[in-house]
């Protein structure tokens, strides 16, 4: 039997059936080149053997744990989509640091980041200013009303805010399947970021997420360098087919009441 | 009435874990250490344990009880990892790689010297090509037989040993200066 390198390491690691123990077993015997060998396999199992040891010993953190009693959404059994990436985890993780809010409330934003198939979340009062919600459940699906509706249909895209609008619209574009889509910032109270899609009924909120006003300036609008969150930037490139659209394009659309 | 502190809802709820949950919370270590492996972070590692905890949480009907746990939550991490990576091409978004060794490695190894080492082995695993390294991570750190390491990567045996023999020679030659042939 040809002593390869492969073969000393399967031995060192335990993976060698019995002829081939007995050939690296009978080769060491005869080369002190191979016990070498065996001797540096050996040497790496042990200096690999303590590496990242400080995963093994340190407590787990309790965010690991509340994801293990499934604390950071809507249960297994009703989550219609899984979540989308690692920005929607740090999403989460992120906001809550920011003023703190009842926990009620923090479970729906972070179902609105996890689903982009938006399915059944108790939603009440979800984004509200003052006290009338800009978004509501109906049937299961996330719809824009009140002034995020208003904004949504009427406002021009990247236009500056005047002290009484509390919704910003970044951007407007078709998608693949010819529907005309949105994005928008809610400027007020928690503040929220998301895209929405012209629906026959009404706009539909695709995605979500919190998106924490720290923007805000004492006038009450969001200063500039407001990033839409990951999630949001990540829809929209599935979406969008094209480029955005032009003032030209987007005054059409709206012309059109947002429709085909 | 007063409010139960939340040192004891919290060991309320623990109770309340069911088999399945309490076996995640007993791999919760491997997971952080191949984890840690992967992203070289330790911040986005634990994003990446949370990932993998709710997908799990969300496919346990997909479970099959008596197969093994950790083999199932690996490839689910691996998978996580994968798209998390591709998100990254996609968005070109610029992260922060550097890997902090120190931070990393372990400190409650007693001596300078070992630490030194776990350290010096963290930093040249960190420099290995992803496949090899997650080869090396499975079997070396993890104990994984190769027929495991080669179900959670979803390989053939023969492509997880060949990621084995170049991971290991190029850890060697930076660990010990030494050239290598493979004959």
């Amino acid at each position: 039997m040809k002593i390869t390198e492969d073969l000393l390491m399967a031995y060192v690691d335990g993976e060698a059936d019995a002829e081939t123990r007995a050939a690296v077993e009978a080769a060491m015997a005869a080369d002190g080149a191979i016990r070498e060998r065996v001797e540096a396999h050996r040497r790496l199992r042990g200096t690999l053997s303590g590496a990242f040891g400080s995963a093994m010993s340190e407590p787990a953190p309790e965010r690991l744990l509340a994801a293990v009693r499934g604390e950071h959404g809507p249960s297994p059994s009703s989550r219609p989509a899984e979540i989308v990436d690692l920005a929607a985890v740090r999403a989460r993780k992120a906001a809550p640091k920011a003023p703190p809010r009842p926990r009620r409330a923090w479970i729906q934003w972070s179902a609105l980041v996890a689903c982009l198939a938006i399915g059944v979340i108790a939603a009440r009062g979800l984004g509200s200013i003052g006290t009338s919600p800009m978004i509501a459940d109906r049937h299961g699906t996330l719809v824009a009303q009140g002034g995020l509706s208003q904004a949504l249909d009427q406002q021009v895209a990247g236009s500056a805010l005047s002290p009484d609008q509390a919704v910003r619209i970044g951007v407007s574009f078709r998608t693949t399947e010819k529907l005309y889509c949105r994005t928008f910032q809610v400027v007020r109270g928690d503040g929220l970021a998301g895209l929405a899609c012209r629906a026959p009924t009404g706009w539909q909120v695709r995605v979500a997420a919190a998106s924490p006003a720290h923007g805000v300036g004492a006038a009450g609008y969001r200063t500039a360098g407001s990033a839409t969150p990951p999630a949001v930037s990540a829809t929209v490139d599935a979406m969008i087919d094209g480029a955005p659209l032009d003032a030209q394009g987007e005054a059409a659309a709206k012309a059109r009441g947002w429709r085909e | 009435m007063k409010r139960l502190s939340p040192f004891v809802s919290s060991l309320d709820r623990e109770s309340a874990l069911d088999r399945f949950q309490r076996e995640i919370v007993d791999l919760l270590p491997r997971l952080r250490r191949l984890a840690r492996i992967l992203a070289r972070d330790v911040e986005d590692a634990d994003d990446l344990v949370q990932l993998c905890v709710e997908r799990a949480l969300g496919r346990r009907d997909q479970w099959q009880a008596g197969t093994r746990l950790d083999s199932w939550m690996f490839r689910i991490m691996k998978n996580a990892w994968i798209d998390e990576t591709r998100a990254r091409a996609r968005t070109a978004r610029v992260t922060e790689q550097g890997l902090e060794a120190d931070h990393v490695a372990d400190r409650r190894i007693p001596t300078m010297e070992l630490r030194l080492e776990a350290n010096a082995a963290e930093r040249a695993l960190a420099e290995l090509p992803e496949d090899q390294r997650v080869a090396v991570a499975l079997v070396l750190i993890d104990g994984l037989s190769y027929r495991e390491a080669a179900d959670v990567l979803e390989v053939p045996m023969g492509t997880l040993t060949s990621r084995l023999v170049r991971g290991r020679m190029a850890l060697q030659a930076r660990l010990e200066g030494a050239e290598i042939q493979v004959r």
